[in-house]
């Protein structure tokens, strides 16, 4: 299949989810630098849902904040306006596809829990390289893997095609992708980021996190991508649709400056924080 | 027919002042953002300029109160030897027992090192400053980072209410804080360069000074050798010519060369 092909398909889905109203009115104010911690607290507190799950995020140990976080203002004033807006993404992805169950025989409670994995990688790595947007790594990590929920979700066939060849031939999902459709979740990722709308700083990790060479901009943040979805395999953090290991590009792993001898504290720092992310998320799906 | 068509005119124009006010909105964003540009620009340049922390600090603290309003601005500095957080620069000056004690019990609750650790401007309750003068709303941590080391942190206090502060604020706030903790580290660096340079001019001149004592001792060495050698050469001869009194004798001493004995 040609991409504009599944570009057009794509397009005519009229049910293909879409981000909802207060993410996007989010969006408008955090690019606004005149808006304030006020403005964006009264657009979050419209969803009571989202203003008390993030509250339970903000309050929970992803941050460790050592006193207890009240008001959506004061969680915006305390971590940022980017921060809040990545959180309320997060849940908002959340809300979109976790409950739909996959008829594919692709298993998407493991597969949320790679993204977790990943999402956690994300944060952890941000930690050990210095950056300080570590909410933005997270998000990264959480949706690098999104186009295969869509390909799940609007082409059950090709997609159970896919899950099979994977299963018989014991091959990455990629190239199984690539020989059935012609096309990557990588790419059908960022059509459905672009769609959303997404900063680019989101859209680069999904689409080149399996080929971070083609990419000249963001290169930090889809290395870490990059490399966070090959530990997340390597120590069995949920699955991501094969039992393949990829191998780490060398530009992405000389990009992160790592010592070799980090390798092992971040993987047990991974598969410590998981089970506290994980939790922290199944709360995402408990509305109210 | 022609009122449906002025409907559409009023309707149209309606559209359109809407888009030149969205078009006139940006194009003033713009503006803003090439004048922030000047500004951190300008401030940069002053940094560069200044050769000591002192200077550093209060310049810092200016452009501060360009950005924000402010009750009081304080920059605390690690101390190197300590790892104290030690108040460098504030202003006024009679907030200072008050800005100490807030950072005290900012530590002591444990907000201050989650400010660290967060590496972004953080707007929090006031734990001190609001109970003492109630008219002062918000607090502003702010830390001072580099990717190899903190350096310190500066705190704000302004009238503004926290929840109202906009969002260019405190993203310039972080930005010249950035850009200050980069070029303390510099001046940090030089200076630190510039005492082992020092140091090592000093070495240098205290090893020359040893060469030429050396020297000096080597060449008394020397001639104190030859007048020794010349000693024992006439001792030797003397001694010789006792033992055989009939042999013929060189009638000079054998000369000592740098190469051989010549006799």
């Amino acid at each position: 299949m040609e991409k504009s092909q599944l570009k057009k398909i794509l397009n005519n889905i009229k049910d293909i989810p879409t981000l909802p109203q207060v993410f996007v009115k989010l969006t408008e104010l955090v690019n606004d630098p005149r808006s304030s911690a006020k403005d964006l607290g009264r657009v979050v507190s419209i969803d009571q849902s989202q203003t008390a799950r993030l509250l339970k995020l903000v309050n929970s140990s992803f941050y460790g904040f050592p006193r207890k976080v009240a008001s959506v203002t004061e969680a915006i004033a305390l971590i940022g306006f980017n921060a809040v807006k990545n959180l309320c993404l997060s849940i908002s992805i959340f809300d979109l596809f976790a409950d739909s169950n996959g008829a594919s025989g692709f298993n998407r409670e493991k597969f949320w829990q790679h993204s977790i994995g990943c999402a956690v990688g994300g944060k952890v790595l941000a930690k050990y390289i210095g950056y300080p947007e570590k909410e933005e790594l997270f998000i990264a990590g959480l949706l690098h893997d999104i186009g295969k929920l869509l390909l799940d979700q609007f082409f059950h066939d090709i997609f159970q095609q896919i899950t099979t060849l994977v299963r018989e031939r014991d091959m990455l999902m990629l190239e199984a992708e690539r020989e059935v459709l012609g096309l990557t979740h990588a790419q059908v990722g960022q059509m459905l980021a672009e769609r959303w709308k997404l900063p680019f700083k989101l859209v680069d990790p999904i689409a080149y996190h399996h080929q971070p060479r083609k990419s000249r901009r963001f290169v930090k943040e889809i290395a870490v991508v990059h490399l966070a979805d090959i530990l997340c395999r390597a120590i069995d953090l949920g699955w991501g649709g094969d039992n393949r290991i990829p191998e780490v590009d060398k530009e992405s792993w000389k990009t992160l400056n790592l010592k070799l001898s980090a390798l092992e504290p971040i993987m047990r720092e991974m598969e410590r924080e998981f089970a506290e992310a994980a939790a922290i998320i199944s709360n995402y799906q408990l509305r109210n | 027919m022609a009122i449906q068509g002025l409907l559409e005119i009023k309707e149209g124009s309606k559209r359109s002042q809407h888009s030149l006010r969205f078009i006139e909105e940006k194009y003033q964003a713009i503006l803003n953002s090439i004048n922030n540009l000047d500004f951190l620009d300008t401030f940069l340049g002053e940094l560069e300029n200044s050769e000591d922390i002192e200077k550093m600090s209060r310049l810092f603290l200016i452009e501060v109160q360009k950005i924000i309003e402010t009750k009081t601005c304080a920059l605390f500095l690690v101390n190197k030897e300590t790892h104290e957080f030690v108040l460098q620069e504030i202003t006024p000056h009679s907030f200072k027992s008050l800005c100490q004690k807030e950072i005290k019990y900012q530590i002591k609750s444990g907000v201050f090192s989650w400010v660290l650790n967060h590496k972004r401007p953080a707007v929090l309750p006031s734990l001190v400053l609001a109970k003492r003068k109630p008219d002062n709303n918000a607090l502003i941590l702010c830390p001072l980072w580099t990717a190899r080391q903190i350096l310190g942190m500066l705190l704000v206090m302004t009238p503004i209410e926290g929840h109202s502060l906009a969002q260019y604020s405190l993203n310039l706030l972080s930005i010249i804080t950035r850009h200050f903790a980069i070029s303390l580290e510099t001046l940090l660096l030089y200076q630190d360069l510039k005492g082992q340079n020092q140091l090592l001019k000093l070495t240098k001149k205290q090893l020359e000074e040893s060469q030429a004592q050396i020297r000096n001792h080597n060449k008394f060495l020397k001639q104190k050798i030859a007048e020794r050698t010349g000693e024992l050469r006439t001792k030797k001869w003397l001694t010789e010519a006792k033992a055989c009194p009939r042999r013929a004798f060189p009638t000079r001493p054998p000369c000592v060369t740098r190469r051989r004995i010549v006799s």
